[in-house]
């Protein structure tokens, strides 16, 4: 008995909570928790805003989970690092780690959480714009966004 | 009851009691009191179990 009060139910609970708050934790509204974040909400659910995270959400290219789609770098070990760095977003707006005075990106957007949907597209690839660099694109030399802009118009 | 079970209980049952808001509805708040509290509350309690059943063991002379 004490054995699974003291060791089956706490790891049981523990999984399923894990899996629960992570499914959750990519919804928009769990972004929009934390008060640092809502220029970047306002911004995505003002239907007047010409930036691409806003004509993504208004048009609603991206069905659900608007930040975490964009923002989870694609790959194998993509969506754990990114939830990995998520927590590391939530201890610092806890104040457990130093918060830093302007919100960036650790690295440059990459192309591939672009294309993990764009790529596909049979318009993307037959675009005269993008067969003129798909080199470079495809090899992450020139970023999406370097055209593609703005990309958050918040105002802070 | 041992004292080092009691502590296990009361450590796992504060586990439980962070698990719950965080079930319930799963916000930056609930979610960091369950993985920065919670988890380790929960392991500090099974630690103590096993600490308090080798114990038990050694006393009785079966390890």
């Amino acid at each position: 008995m004490l054995l699974f009060v003291l060791g089956v139910a706490p790891a049981l609970v523990t999984i399923a909570t894990f899996g629960l708050s992570f499914q959750r934790a990519e919804q928009v509204r769990f972004c929009a928790d934390c008060h640092t974040m809502t220029p970047w909400v306002d911004d995505l659910h003002n239907p007047q805003s010409k930036s691409l995270a806003a004509t993504h959400f208004s048009n609603r290219w991206i069905v659900s989970d608007q930040c975490y789609t964009c923002h989870a770098d694609y790959g194998f070990l993509g969506p754990i690092r990114t939830k990995l760095a998520s927590m590391g977003h939530v201890a610092r707006y806890y104040g457990f780690m130093k918060m830093p005075k302007q919100i960036r990106l650790y690295k440059p957007f990459p192309n591939a959480n672009c294309l993990h949907c764009h790529g596909p597209a049979q318009n993307w690839r037959t675009n005269p714009a993008h067969v003129a660099v798909m080199k470079p694109l495809l090899a992450h030399q020139l970023s999406c966004v370097t055209c593609h802009q703005p990309i958050h118009t918040p105002k802070v | 009851m041992p004292t080092l079970i009691e502590a296990a209980l009361i450590s796992t049952g504060l586990g439980f009691m962070l698990a719950v808001p965080c079930i319930v509805e799963t916000t930056p708040i609930t979610m960091c009191l369950f993985f920065f509290l919670g988890v380790p509350l929960f392991s500090v309690g099974f630690l103590l179990y096993a600490y308090s059943v080798i114990k038990d063991l050694r006393v009785h002379g079966i390890l």
